[in-house]
């Protein structure tokens, strides 16, 4: 919690927030490039975008700040296992949505084969198995092993 | 050494093709419609007539049929449920008594009490709606193809019972499935159609029959009504034949009976039938034994014509036609193959009983030469069913013929036999050419391409290209084409001595198996290279070419789900985008390593500004642009009903403003791009023509266009017709001229012999030499030759050639959708300019690398071209064919230049993208002299597009390469369009959607094969052309 007070001052957080909306603009303009309907269904598109900002832009603002967002979105490597974490569960929240509108085309005349449901929540299931992915390989695989361990290192990090 | 790549290439793609050809002569029956009309010679006999009969023959043969027999007054009710199976009807007693069983009570009381009759009634495969509905009415046995039937509307225009009744003046009223509205547009007085396309809804349609049946049944004026409730079929889609749901259906359909049966006359006939079965599932469409088992009840207050012929259980589908025919007295449709059902006859008059014999024999003999002139008239005009078949039934009916003149009681019963069995052998050969499928040729032609695709693969995947050129350069593409021309021919001598009877068939099976084991002992003499090769790329595996594999495996498993299928226009542009994006973000930012570290963030995203990975990802996103705004050029196909949405509300005159203008700005960009390029001075024929024609062809179209949509009132007034139409005339001459003659003058270069020499990035050697040749006199005729554009002297004729073919499939995709053109064009070399940048990146450090494509940017090449498919405006369904781009020439006579348009109009997308598959190869080369920025090591490649021309080994192995890559995923497609309509072949939606699929993927593999050879060609005569150049310019030094 201490990290995020730390980040809690005004002009950082108005930051914060413009990044998650150039997010959100950024996603928008993505799904209807791949194909989502411009005209009838924006405010359904928009929706997705500010959905899947909150998932993957919002956290990494939030925790890491916004440098960190520059750092991903300028293709730089992580430098530390807190930054790693954002970078995969981004990479799997995005792999999620696209799995996701594979549901869409088929003819189950379900109710939730519209737009962006299927693709939201393909969104924020790949976001859990990001974050179980990245758990899994640092605890079981990982060379750091403790808990608390971690969570020292990055506060002396920030402080 | 050309030459044998490309009969390399033929070979391979002759293999695939006689495989494909052996699966579709199997999957895809096909019969001719033909358009005679039948009619009566003598409508009416009397009785004292029937006694002579066998004296009354007509010598006038212009009629199908001597007699119409029947009362004129007699009405019937059709009335057809939809997948009712005989044991839905028949009474059941039995231990385990499903929801269906004895449901239909009304039916089962006109059995057993009042004489109705109930039949088994055989339908014939394809068991779906619209093919059964198409039997019912026409007695034939209509195939998924029924050539010379109308493509773009479903009107049946073949002879039929609806056409015969309203001809001699009879009401017929309609109400239920419109499908029959559809085959039938305005034949009816009074019709009440309802949609049957969705299958979920039980009950509009049944409710609908029973209102309006109720109120018909009232009237008097109707001689014929049909009704068609659809609730029992679609209940089986939905839930199966088992379930609480199916019991409702057809004991609403059993009240709607009973009131049918209550209001009938002494003089109406009432048939109940189904028109197919359904599996346990409640699927139907195939040819099991519970989908073509229908059921039908015959129902007459009078009698029928005699129980002392004998009742037989079964009858055949197309058997109701001729029956209803000699019942209505109308005559029988030309082309029906059933035979009448005597049983079912009601009595010609009270006194009928003792010339029952001769009324029968008469009613079977005109049936008998009804179906024989329909079956030698067949076989007159078409050569689908083998001579000695056709002579052995032709002898049975002469046989017959005798047999009928000599007639008596005595042998009235074995005449009565054999004369069925006749007619029953005659529908046996018809059937097994145009009904049943052939899985042998099926399943030997789905082996022989699987094996043909992997072995193909492993030879240009696993073997290193250096050893495939070894190879080619050896005997063993004579070998291999000697031991196919060897077991051709044997297969030749074999039919000649009549030991092989199917001579088409074998010949597919054996040039496609000897293919194989030439293919497979190359692969088998070479496996440890193979393998090695194999090692190697697993070792230096990375993302990309995973994910390349995923999204391959989607775009084909696709093709087994009808709604993928349904929906693909928007999947291909889908997968399109996300391998694009992959790839574009897969490229590593180098430098930022070190810079990281040292710089703060604000210089790091300048860094990234100006980075290659920058630009790439700008040019993604202008193709991705480009990809979205051709969504507005689909057409929606009827199965997307609610997912799509055209834009219509363009008006003619702005999409043809628009259209000409883009054009206008693409030729001026093209040509700005030449001219910067060097490929645009002097005055060499193939630069006169890219300098000229193009303008031309813009007027010419623009004009085209312009006049054509004036209104047809003033049209006349300016111009006549043909003065239009010379127009596109002139645009597709000109076209094919300048690509013709970019062929024979395939260099877009202008040489000089100046006296000056540039020296590239060395002024002052070259500034010195000026001096010295202005100071010293004599040295005036320094003959060194310049040659303006060699650096892009493929990618310039490439160009070139994409101008013109632009404009040929423009003319052909009118007004509307010409933009597309302009954009397709833009994305392909918008892709080949992102694909290459991205090899360079993957390539770093080795120049050898540069000259392969990889799978990858295959991939991207192929999804692209069958996304432009979809963009021209095209869907897999014959519906949304463009039929009207066959007339942009006027009325021509002949069938083939009307059709080769409609062709070209359709595969336009698939014919460009094979034309131009080298410019995956070329292009490289160009953004390397043109925008060096974006490649680490453009020094190594100073020499531009004439490294092509330098590596000649190289480039031809990799050419091969590529053709081989594009071809076998292209086959591989085609594969699972196969496999998926042959697996659904019992699916409900195999002939509206799978068999389509299938067909247009095999027609556009066989259609691109031609122009990618055509592209390999082009690039080697330019080779040829630039050492033939080399070597000028070095004689005359």
């Amino acid at each position: 919690m201490s990290i995020i007070y730390r980040h809690m001052d005004l002009v950082e957080s108005i930051k914060g927030i413009i990044i998650y909306c150039l997010g959100t603009i950024m996603f928008f303009v993505a799904a209807v490039l791949f194909g989502a309907e411009i005209m009838s269904k924006h405010e359904e598109t928009l929706m997705f975008g500010a959905f899947v900002s909150l998932l993957t832009i919002f956290p990494m603002t939030l925790h890491t700040g916004r440098q960190a967002v520059m750092k991903f979105m300028t293709n730089q490597p992580a430098p530390n296992m807190f930054h790693k974490m954002f970078y995969r569960t981004f990479q799997f929240t995005i792999a999620g949505a696209w799995v996701g509108a594979a549901y869409i085309p088929l003819d189950w005349d379900r109710a939730w084969q519209a737009w962006p449901i299927t693709c939201s929540f393909g969104a924020l299931i790949g976001n859990i198995l990001g974050y179980m992915f990245i758990l899994v390989q640092h605890f079981v695989f990982g060379t750091h092993g403790v808990f608390g361990k971690k969570k020292k290192s990055f506060s002396g990090k920030y402080s | 050494m050309t030459c044998r790549y490309v009969l390399l290439v033929s070979w391979i793609s002759l293999t695939l093709v006689s495989a494909l050809l052996l699966f579709s002569r199997g999957f895809l029956m096909t019969r001719t419609v033909l358009k005679q009309k039948s009619c009566c010679a003598v409508d009416s006999v009397h009785l004292e007539g029937i006694r002579n009969s066998r004296n009354l023959f007509v010598p006038d043969s212009n009629c199908s049929q001597k007699f119409c027999l029947g009362v004129g007054n007699t009405r019937a009710i059709i009335f057809v449920v939809d997948a009712l199976r005989y044991d839905f009807v028949a009474p059941y007693s039995g231990l385990e008594e499903q929801y269906y069983h004895n449901k239909m009570t009304v039916l089962d009381d006109l059995v057993t009490t009042k004489g109705a009759r109930l039949y088994k009634f055989i339908a014939d495969p394809p068991t779906t709606t619209f093919q059964r509905v198409n039997a019912l009415t026409t007695g034939s046995l209509p195939t998924f193809i029924d050539i010379g039937s109308n493509f773009a509307s479903t009107e049946i225009n073949e002879d039929n019972i609806i056409d015969k009744l309203i001809s001699t003046n009879r009401t017929v009223v309609f109400i239920g499935d419109d499908t029959w509205t559809g085959l039938y547009p305005n034949r009816f007085t009074r019709q009440y159609p309802y949609p049957s396309f969705n299958v979920w809804d039980l009950d509009t349609v049944d409710n609908g029959v029973k209102s309006h049946l109720a109120t018909e049944l009232q009237k008097t004026d109707w001689d014929v009504i049909l009704a068609h409730v659809l609730g029992v079929d679609h209940c089986g889609h939905r839930y199966g034949s088992k379930h609480p749901e199916m019991a409702r259906k057809l004991s609403e359909t059993n009240d709607m009976l009973r009131e049918v049966v209550e209001s009938m006359d002494n003089r109406t006939v009432l048939f109940v039938m189904g028109d197919h079965g359904m599996t346990e599932s409640g699927d139907h469409g195939g040819e099991s034994h519970k989908e073509v088992t229908a059921a039908l009840v015959v129902y007459s207050k009078n009698p029928f014509l005699s129980s002392r012929l004998s009742v037989a259980p079964e009858i055949q589908q197309v058997d109701f036609v001729p029956t209803f025919s000699q019942i209505m007295g109308i005559p029988v449709p030309f082309s029906s193959l059933g035979a009448t059902f005597l049983t079912n006859l009601p009595p010609q008059s009270e006194d009928y009983g003792s010339n029952t014999h001769d009324l029968a024999s008469l009613i079977v003999w005109t049936n008998v030469e009804q179906v024989t002139n329909y079956f030698t008239e067949y076989a007159r005009t078409n050569s689908q069913f083998p001579s000695s078949v056709v002579d052995k039934l032709l002898k049975n009916y002469t046989s017959l013929l005798e047999k009928y003149k000599n007639l008596n009681i005595a042998n009235f019963s074995t005449f009565m036999e054999e004369s069925l069995k006749y007619m029953n052998d005659l529908r046996e050969v018809c059937r097994a050419v145009w009904v049943q499928f052939d899985s042998f040729s099926m399943s030997r032609g789905l082996v022989l391409i699987f094996l043909t695709i992997s072995l193909g693969f492993i030879v240009v995947d696993g073997l290193p290209s250096e050893l495939l050129h070894d190879m080619i350069k050896g005997p063993f593409l004579w070998y291999g084409f000697l031991f196919v021309a060897a077991s051709s021919g044997l297969c030749c001598v074999l039919h000649y001595f009549k030991l092989i009877s199917r001579l088409e068939l074998s010949l597919y099976i054996t040039s496609c198996c000897s293919s194989i084991v030439a293919l497979s002992c190359l692969i088998v003499l070479n496996w440890y290279q193979v393998a090695e090769h194999w090692y190697k790329l697993n070792k230096s595996s990375d993302p990309l070419s995973l994910i390349t594999r995923v999204i391959a495996l989607v775009s084909a498993v696709g093709m087994f789900s009808n709604s993928y299928v349904v929906q693909e226009s928007s999947i291909i542009p889908y997968l399109l985008t996300s391998l694009v994006w992959v790839s574009v973000i897969d490229v590593k930012l180098e430098a930022v390593k070190k810079f990281a570290e040292k710089c703060s963030n604000f210089s790091i995203f300048g860094y990234f500004v100006t980075s290659v990975k920058c630009k790439l990802i700008l040019l993604a996103l202008c193709l991705n642009v480009i990809l979205r705004l051709t969504f507005y050029f689909w057409e929606c196909r009827e199965e997307q009903n609610t997912n799509c949405h055209r834009v219509k509300n363009i008006s003619k005159t702005l999409s043809c403003v628009m259209t000409v203008i883009s054009f206008a700005t693409f030729i001026t960009l093209a040509r700005l791009l030449l001219r910067n390029l060097g490929n645009l001075t002097g005055w060499s024929p193939p630069i006169f023509v890219s300098r000229y024609f193009p303008t031309v062809n813009v007027v010419c179209c623009g004009c085209y266009w312009i006049l054509n949509s004036l209104p047809t009132v003033n049209k006349p007034k300016l111009f006549f017709s043909w003065q239009i139409q010379l127009l596109p005339i002139t645009v597709f001459f000109i076209s094919g001229g300048a690509i013709v003659l970019l062929y024979v003058f395939p260099l877009c270069v202008h040489r000089t012999y100046n006296t000056v020499l540039y020296h590239h990035g060395n002024l002052i050697p070259s500034i010195f030499n000026k001096m010295r040749n202005i100071m010293s006199s004599h040295n005036l005729e320094d003959r060194t030759p310049v040659v303006y554009g060699l650096a892009t002297v493929y990618s310039a004729t490439f160009i070139n050639l994409s101008i013109f073919i632009s404009f040929l499939s423009a003319v052909l995709l009118g007004e509307s959708r010409a933009v597309v053109n302009v954009l397709m064009i833009c994305t392909m070399f918008l892709l080949a300019v992102i694909l290459s940048i991205v090899k360079f990146e993957k390539a770093k450090n080795s120049k050898g690398n540069c000259f392969s494509v990889p799978w990858w940017s295959v991939l991207c090449w192929a999804l692209s071209s069958s996304h432009f498919f979809y963009a021209t405006g095209h869907q897999p369904t014959f519906s949304t064919v463009q039929w009207d781009c066959a007339g942009i020439f006027g009325n021509i006579v002949s069938t083939i230049v009307p059709g080769m348009l409609v062709i070209l109009n359709t595969f336009i997308s698939q014919i460009t993208h094979s034309l131009l598959l080298p410019l995956l190869m070329i292009i490289p080369f160009t953004v390397a002299t043109v925008w060096p920025k974006v490649v680490h090591n453009s020094h190594e490649f100073r020499n531009g597009e004439l490294e092509l021309f330098q590596n000649d080994d190289l480039r031809r192995q990799e050419m091969f390469n590529l053709l081989a890559r594009y071809i076998l995923f292209s086959a591989f497609k085609v594969f699972v369009s196969m496999f998926s309509a042959c697996i659904h072949s019992r699916h409900l939606m195999v002939w509206a959607i799978f068999a389509p699929k299938f067909i247009f993927e095999g027609v556009s593999f066989l259609v691109s094969l031609p122009f990618l050879l055509l592209g390999f060609l082009f690039v080697e005569r330019i080779s040829t052309k630039i050492s033939c150049l080399v070597t000028e310019s070095s004689h005359i030094d």
